[in-house]
């Protein structure tokens, strides 16, 4: 079995609104990343998928369980430990407009990372900007320019070229295709991927596309209210979704065939998400959930293996 | 489509709208087509910028001016020429023969009002002399109609108590107050998540077979609308590429942009881990538009002519095509192409 680059254990963010409010936006998930695959995160919003990846980036402080970076507790590092820590694990956001800085030239975008983590002389680090510039298919003419300049997948070019630019090993993708135009999507979903196998990246890629998740991904998880519900390979998780709740996510998908589309069976999903703020006492999606027994009120919060390393949090597959 | 129902509700004649901005003249839609018959479903597809929504605000007069300006055209709703009308006369259209949802549904609606009163003032305002109780019990009735459960409670509430998916079942409702003709949508399902998506796309195709309404939806995701539109019209910058019924686009699409947007979406269906067939470069500035077909400096097959000079339409059935490849001397570069879609398929 291939090496595990990241493992988490149990990790929990809540955030204490006030005295008796407490949002659990991620709430004991378990999973890990194996070096050079793609793991996708999928869920709906507000179900803690990019709060996971930003308590993993330690954005956020963890309010429980763990973060293991190749194989030592990040809570255990030493400072220096730490900002190498932040080197390796680089994040790309969202939105391009948001995420750079409107008063810094490409250059200074890119070369930022590279001072901070002292890496090279001044000459080195011009030489790598002009090298990651090119990876990433910019103009290294362009140095001088400012991101309102570029396009919205340009920008999006630029954040990766800014996380690649201090040689990371991991990054985590929040959403990084949702803003652009579906014929600049696949342009940034390819260049990730080429990305990957020049230098052996792993990703943590998190989206509500399930489709592009499916593409790019190895493995994937489905979260829901803060839980990891399900995790399974992506061929096994797509073609036989375990989770009630995955079943319906995957059959609301709209397939862009229409004598497929005027056929698809969708598994209804009745009403809308709770409020994050609710406790449910056992499995968060019973209120919605077809299969719903009274043995889902005590639900444990176990993930269980129904074969190859197919997991499920789910009363129908706990005995 | 039922064959009864050809008559055509609504037209849209050579519409040209520009903005005038700090930096120029952007010229957002040039010379657009398209019509809508009655109790059809129409799709316009394209990507951000390709002008599909500011050709359907010019409809019910929505655009701005300035900096707007619309350049020329006609707008043609049951013979009327919508564009010649006044303020006066729009709002009597506006909301009870053709009405409008949009992306966003907390900014479409007004914060500072209880749902019940908001559905009931449109109601009031085209049927004029009913009482604000009688309204409201209708508001209640509409609320059932969209699916939002206990519709009485629902009334007295703000928009900020409810969650997006609902929100958005509160505009159709306001939408559908007055049994329009046409009902235009803007994106309804952008902002919303992938399950609630198919329950407005599902509540929309239920609302149009029970009342006939003819739907123009507009969208970048040819995803949703292949189980719902009759026909599609597909955009690029400020133009329409192609026109025709679903299934050709989809299976048999004659532009090579609308090929290449149905190929850039992995399909769901489909295992393949080949690399995804983009489209190289980015949509052109509609600030200096260079002469001739504006998709051909990203087009596998463009020919020396597509960057001189403007291709013309191209009609085959129910289909058009604005593109050089189907004039008869391109009949070379044209099975090139069709031999492409071809391993494609």
């Amino acid at each position: 079995m291939t090496e595990k680059i990241l493992e988490i254990k149990r990790l929990s963010k809540y955030f204490y609104l006030s005295r008796n409010r407490v949002l659990r936006a991620v709430d004991e998930v378990t999973l890990d990343v194996r070096k050079g695959e793609t793991f996708g995160l999928v869920g709906e919003s507000g179900c803690g998928k990019s709060t996971l990846g930003r308590t993993i980036k330690g954005i956020y402080k963890p309010t429980g369980g763990q973060v293991f970076f190749e194989g030592t507790d990040i809570a255990t590092y030493n400072k220096e430990q730490l900002k190498r820590y932040m080197r390796f694990m680089q994040i790309i956001f969202q939105d391009p407009y948001s995420s750079l800085n409107p008063r810094m030239t490409v250059k200074e975008l890119i070369a930022e990372g590279l001072e901070i983590h002292g890496m090279g002389t001044k000459k080195e680090r011009e030489q790598k900007v002009f090298e990651v510039l090119e990876k990433v298919g910019l103009n290294p003419e362009h140095v001088t320019r400012f991101p309102h300049e570029f396009s919205g997948g340009q920008r999006q070019r630029l954040a990766i070229a800014r996380a690649l630019a201090v040689e990371p090993r991991f990054i985590i993708c929040d959403e990084p295709i949702s803003a652009l135009d579906v014929s600049i999507q696949g342009q940034i979903v390819n260049l990730l991927k080429e990305l990957q196998k020049t230098y052996g990246l792993t990703y943590l890629f998190i989206a509500h596309d399930l489709s592009m998740v499916k593409y790019i991904s190895d493995r994937v998880g489905v979260m829901y209210m803060g839980r990891l519900v399900e995790l399974a390979d992506k061929k096994e998780l797509f073609a036989n979704p375990k989770h009630p709740y995955t079943q319906a996510l995957l059959s609301s998908i709209p397939i862009p065939k229409p004598h497929l589309e005027r056929q698809r069976r969708e598994i209804p999903i009745s009403g809308e998400i709770p409020s994050p703020l609710e406790q449910i006492a056992g499995c968060s999606f019973k209120t919605r959930c077809q299969y719903r027994t009274s043995r889902c009120d005590h639900m444990e919060k176990r993930l269980v293996d129904v074969g190859r390393g197919h997991l499920v949090m789910c009363t129908l597959y706990q005995n | 489509m039922p064959k009864n129902s050809q008559e055509t509700l609504l037209e849209v004649r050579n519409l040209s709208i520009s903005f005038h901005t700090y930096e120029g003249e952007v010229a957002a839609v040039r010379n657009v087509d398209f019509s809508l018959r009655r109790g059809e479903v129409l799709a316009i597809v394209g990507e951000s910028g390709c002008g599909k929504s500011v050709s359907t605000q010019a409809i019910l007069g929505l655009t701005p001016i300035p900096p707007g300006e619309i350049k020329s055209g006609q707008i043609l709703f049951k013979g009327q020429d919508l564009l010649k009308l006044d303020d006066v006369g729009l709002s009597r259209i506006c909301g009870s023969q053709i009405s409008m949802i949009f992306q966003d549904p907390m900014t479409s609606l007004n914060p500072t009002m209880k749902i019940g009163n908001q559905i009931a003032e449109i109601i009031r305002q085209h049927q004029k002399g009913r009482s604000k109780r009688d309204c409201i019990r209708e508001a209640v009735e509409l609320l059932r109609l969209v699916g939002i459960a206990e519709p009485e409670t629902r009334v007295k509430q703000y928009p900020h108590e409810l969650s997006g998916g609902m929100r958005q079942r509160v505009m159709i409702a306001m939408a559908m107050a007055n049994r329009p003709e046409i009902l235009i949508a803007d994106e309804p399902t952008t902002a919303l998540d992938v399950t609630i998506q198919s329950q407005i796309i599902r509540l929309i195709k239920e609302l149009k077979s029970r009342f006939g309404t003819a739907i123009i939806l507009i969208t970048h995701d040819l995803g949703v609308v292949a189980g719902i539109a009759d026909r599609i019209v597909v955009m690029y910058a400020g133009k329409v590429m192609e026109e025709g019924l679903t299934d050709q686009i989809y299976y048999a699409p004659r532009h090579p942009y609308t090929a290449g947007l149905l190929r850039a979406v992995p399909a769901m269906t489909d295992d393949s881990e080949k690399e995804l067939r983009t489209i190289k470069g980015v949509p052109p500035s509609l600030l200096n538009l260079t002469p001739g077909c504006p998709f051909a400096p990203r087009c596998d097959y463009a020919m020396k002519v597509c960057a001189l000079q403007e291709p013309e339409y191209h009609y085959q059935a129910e289909n058009r095509v604005f593109c050089w490849l189907y004039d008869q001397r391109a009949a070379e570069q044209l099975a090139k192409f069709e031999g492409m879609k071809d391993r494609w398929a």
